[in-house]
């Protein structure tokens, strides 16, 4: 029998075996969050807590991961069951609740408190303001991804406390550089199309800098922008607002 | 926030504390201020209100009301979760959700209304309050649907 981490013990840049020593807290398991627990799997961390209080519906399935007889799951339990058929070595905790009150409030406030870095992988501005909170409260990194609109783009921040911008630091960067009018029109909807490429690469994008962040190599990126019609990448280095509200005052 | 906006300050909070904290029943009243002022507001100066809102917990962190347009009315919950205000209200107008796809799941009310608006003009932090969410959200909200509904024909 081979080892299942042979190809991992020969990557030349760092030492993968550290990376069992790790707790990750991923929030959201959807088409991001599934296929980055995937990948952190299958590198061998040690723990990964995971968070989303949604259950799985057919409509997520064009995405990876879940299969069609665990709709109706909660998608913390389905995901479960796949990552120890993966790889049995790493402890999984499943938390299928909302993050920003009660039981979930508390566990992931215990839970992002002893892990090594936050993935945040979810769809809501509401959440991503309060991960950013948690971080920057905690001291620990957070590396958030999301998906453009229209499903082709999307973006990976990075945000370790003290080091790089915070969410909030990015507001007037990002209204610059998008530089079309925002403000949704009167026929919008809230539900939008979902590419389980786009999804997988973003996805890959966060949990390389999650490996750079971790395992120590490579230089991390503060905010990665990828354009699918286009086929680019970008790397933004920006600097953190002194005086940004939530994170202006850390050191 | 955007410079329409900018007098509308006497909205916002200046505790910032979260349910479970020690200083949210200061935050608690501030709250309330800030509801009482936006309701003299629009009542003096607007014309007429638009919302009727109170507490139905003791804490204050969940509270129900009505919304009025012209001669329609419907129920809203709106709730303030542990997390709050580090996260915005979740609100939910229950007789326009099945209207509408500007709605999100959540984990408290089920469906609320969506805040890809707050999103886009990335408004809130931790001093706003309820009245400024009704004023700049939940108002741009019901709008935006009301106008879709009426050119559905859904609505008179």
């Amino acid at each position: 029998m081979t080892d299942r981490y042979a190809r991992l013990k020969i990557f030349p840049f760092a030492d993968f075996s550290k990376l069992k020593g790790k707790k990750v807290a991923i929030v959201g398991v959807g088409g991001l969050g599934a296929t980055c627990a995937e990948i952190l799997t299958r590198c061998g961390i040690g723990r990964i807590a995971l968070f989303d209080f949604d259950k799985l519906e057919e409509a997520n399935l064009n995405r990876l991961i879940f299969k069609t007889d665990q709709v109706g799951m909660y998608k913390v339990e389905a995901l479960k069951d796949y990552l120890l058929a993966a790889n049995p070595e790493i402890e999984i905790a499943t938390y299928p609740f909302d993050v920003t009150d009660g039981k979930g409030y508390d566990s992931f406030n215990e839970e992002a408190g002893k892990s090594d870095l936050v993935l945040g992988c979810v769809d809501s501005f509401q959440v991503r303001l309060y991960l950013n909170s948690v971080s920057i409260k905690l001291n620990v990194p957070l590396i958030d991804g999301g998906a453009s609109l229209d499903g082709v783009n999307g973006s990976v921040h990075v945000i370790i406390p003290g080091k790089t911008p915070c969410y909030r630091c990015n507001k007037p960067a990002l209204k610059e550089e998008t530089k079309v009018d925002l403000r949704r029109g009167d026929d919008g909807q809230c539900h939008f199309t979902s590419l389980p490429t786009t999804m997988g690469i973003i996805a890959s994008l966060q949990c390389q800098e999650v490996l750079k962040h971790l395992l120590g190599f490579g230089n991390v990126a503060p905010y990665i922008l990828y354009y699918g019609l286009e086929g680019k990448l970008e790397r933004y280095d920006w600097k953190r607002d002194p005086k940004c509200p939530a994170c202006g005052g850390v050191k | 926030m955007a410079k329409e906006d900018d007098l509308f300050y006497f909205l916002q909070c200046a505790t910032i504390a979260s349910p479970r904290d020690r200083e949210w029943a200061l935050r608690s009243k501030e709250e309330i201020y800030a509801l009482q002022r936006f309701t003299e507001y629009l009542k003096f100066l607007e014309g007429g209100e638009w919302f009727k809102l109170k507490a139905t917990s003791d804490n204050a962190t969940r509270w129900t009301g009505k919304v009025f347009e012209g001669l329609h009315e419907w129920d809203m919950e709106l709730v303030l979760k542990d997390a709050y205000p580090h996260t915005p209200p979740a609100c939910r107008i229950p007789d326009l959700m099945d209207f509408t796809d500007r709605k999100v799941d959540d984990g408290v009310l089920g469906l609320r209304i969506c805040d890809m608006h707050m999103e886009q003009n990335y408004w809130w932090d931790e001093f706003c309050s309820i009245a400024l969410y009704l004023k700049r959200e939940v108002s741009y909200w019901m709008q935006s649907v009301i106008k879709e509904m009426r050119r559905k024909g859904w609505l008179d």
